[in-house]
This record gives C-alpha cells, structure tokens and sequence, in this order.
C-alpha cells in the first residue's frame, strides 16, 4: 500500500525551533542538576541517579505542559501560531526525555543489583487495589507508551497512512497521557518529597492547561450553533474581513469557512487536507489562503493548492441575496470552482 | 478539528480535570507525615522517583 507522502521539507523555521527546543531542554535540565548538587549534594551513586530522574522527570512534565498549553493559546491568542508550527518536534523530543528518565531509574535499580525487583513490584496485584501504594510507575509507562506511540506516528507518512481525522485522534490520546502523568507524580514524588514547591507546581501546571483547555473549547461554542437547513446567510460582504474569513456551521456542524479577497467571496471547508487545521482561521496570503498552523495554501476560486502540490479542499456555492451573502451547505466535489466576484 | 473531535475535546478535559483534580487533592491529603514511610508505597519505589 502506498500513501500520497512528500519526504519533511526542512527550513530555517524549522532549524531555529528545534535549536530553541534543544537549548532550553540543555539548560533546564543543566539548571536542574546544578541547583540539585548545590543544595544537596548527592553522597552516593544511587543519589546521583536520582537527581537525574527527577531533572528528566520534571523537564519532560514541563515540555508535556507547554505542549498542551500551545493549542489552546494559539485558539485564544493568534500570535502563539508560530509554536504551533513545528509542536511535533517538541512532541518526540519530549518522548526522548521521558524515555531518558525511565532509563536513569533503571540504572538507580541496576546500580543497587535489584532490577529483578522491578517486575514483582509492578506485578503486585494488591497494590492496584490501594490509592497511597499504588504502583505509580505504571502510570509513568502507560503515559511513555502512549508518548512512544505519538512520536512513533507523528511523521507525515504516518499522517497520510491514517488520515487526518484518525491521526487526530490518536493524538489526542495526549491528553489522558497527561492525567496519566500528573498522577504518577501525585502518587509518586510527591509522597516522598514533602516540599511545599512540588504540589504548587504540578498542581499548579495542571490546573492552568485544564483552564486554558475549557476557555478555548468555551469561546469555540458559538461557531458550531447550527442555524437550520438550506442557504446560511453569513451577513453583508464587507462583515467578512478582507483576505480573511468568517466561519459558519452547516447543519451537520462541521464548519465552512467563508473568505473575501478584495471583490472575491467563495466559501471552503474549514478543515485543512493536511492536518484538519482550522483553514477559516487563516489568512489569504500572495493569493492563497493559508492555513494557519503548516502553511498550506489553497486557491480560494476552487480550493486545490497551487502547482506542484496537489491537495484539495472541498468548496461550498455562495450567492448575495439583498445584499447578505449566503452559502449552500452542501459541499462540492473537492476542488470544484465556486467562488463568486461581488460588485459592491 | 472535525466536528467530532471538538466534541470529544470538549467532553475529554471536564471529565480529566475532575478526575485527576480528585486524585491530585486525594494524593495531597492522603500523604504520609514526614519521617513515617507510607502504608503501602515501596520505599525503593518513591525513592526511585524522587
């Protein structure tokens, strides 16, 4: 079976991301075990190793709360767009440090001979029925798994295999990942360490993301109200930003984005061929809306990308009656001309 | 995102916040006093973890 895939372009965006991504992972975990051996300086090997558990532990649940912080930000406010752009960089690198945390808490075993006590321990079946006792490691490796399995899949070749909307959704397996991970430290580091800073900011962490989650999801209510069946008035011409659009629902609630280019008014689904961005909350740039998070670009006259790319989006009739536009919720054939030249 | 998947956005962060947010203030509460090794934890587990 083969897929429509084209090898990851690399540019400089791309190259000063992941630049920033590697120096500030350098610098937290460098800061993190500066400041360990500073306070309390590790008398032995299995301390040592434990300092770095806990540098790898802690950075990777601070990427894993950036990460999830960038989605809806870049919803609430458009200027954190541009991290949105590469977060499946941040994402792999994230399950790097993860994994490197599970491999210095192998070592802490292997340092003291007791790694054959690894299994029997994860295995004590009693302990599961406890809350205080429970085996947090396992929630830590449920959460790396899933994080293995996103990284594993987060090439477009994996994106293309699947289809976006499934992609999507196994992606979204991220955020029970997550639960996942504020758990294993509830009942892991944080029954051990007593220190008022570790509940804050976990706590703290999770607390903001759920926040931020629930604000966006709140304030993305309004363009999913279904308005009937038939034509959807959209409003007069000029309520449509220049080279930008206004988002409506169809009756089956996927979304249409409504766009004008100067006189040019044409509507497309709001779902980008790449990844199912949000195509509406683009803009059209040297001609071509743009979706916001890759930068795809579609012609707005039919909705196929320009030469020598190939992706099409489907369209969606426009008509002005007494002067409100209006569209035909029932999409055409990907690709099919629609738009319309408005003569105000 | 589809339809769908706002959907199950929107049911899927409610639903975590309550549950891990339970979990989290349970863990908090439940919590040992210091110097005294919890009921059930492994001490080379939490050690592990620190």
């Amino acid at each position: 079976m083969s897929v429509g895939f084209r090898a990851v372009q690399w540019n400089r965006a791309k190259l000063v991301y992941d630049a920033i991504l590697l120096a500030g992972v350098a610098l937290f975990i460098g800061g993190f075990l500066a400041l360990g051996f500073w306070i309390e300086k590790p008398s032995n090997g299995p301390e040592r190793i434990g300092l770095f558990i806990r540098a790898f532990g802690s950075c990777a649940f601070l990427m894993l709360t950036v990460i999830l912080a960038i989605g809806p930000l870049a919803r609430l406010d458009s200027r954190f767009l541009p991290l949105l752009y590469n977060r499946r960089h941040f994402g792999v690198l994230t399950f790097f440090v993860a994994a490197a945390h599970l491999w210095f808490m192998l070592q802490w075993y292997m340092s003291q001979d007791l790694l054959p006590t690894l299994l029997p321990e994860l295995m004590k079946g009693a302990d599961y029925a406890k809350f205080i006792g429970f085996p947090f490691k396992a929630l830590g490796i449920a959460a790396l798994t899933i994080l293995f399995l996103m990284a594993a899949t987060s090439h477009d070749y994996w994106l293309a295999f699947l289809t976006p909307p499934v992609w999507k959704a196994l992606h979204m397996l991220l955020y029970p990942a997550y639960g996942l991970v504020t758990m294993h430290v509830a009942l892991g580091a944080m029954q051990s360490n007593r220190h008022v800073l570790v509940p804050i900011l976990f706590g703290g962490a999770f607390v903001a993301v759920v926040a931020l989650h629930l604000v966006a999801g709140w304030r993305e209510r309004k363009p999913d109200k279904v308005v009937g069946g038939g034509w959807i008035a959209v409003g007069p011409p000029l309520s449509i930003p220049d080279k930008a659009a206004r988002i409506v629902a169809a009756p089956g609630g996927e979304r249409i984005a409504v766009f004008r280019d100067g006189a040019q008014i044409g509507a497309l689904t709001n779902l980008c061929a790449h990844q199912n961005g949000p195509i509406g909350e683009g803009r059209i740039i040297n001609g071509c809306v743009t979706c916001p998070w890759h930068g795809y670009e579609y012609r707005l006259a039919d909705g196929c990308a320009p030469p020598p790319f190939t992706e099409k989006l489907a369209t969606y009739p426009v008509r002005i009656r007494g002067g409100i536009v209006e569209v035909d919720p029932k999409p055409l054939a990907p690709g099919t001309p629609a738009a319309i030249t408005w003569t105000p | 995102m589809t339809r769908s998947h706002r959907i199950a956005h929107r049911a899927l962060w409610p639903v975590l916040a309550v549950l891990v947010g339970l979990g989290f203030a349970m863990a908090l509460h439940l919590r040992p006093p210091p110097d005294t090794p919890s009921a059930g934890a492994e001490p080379r587990a939490t050690e592990a973890a620190r």
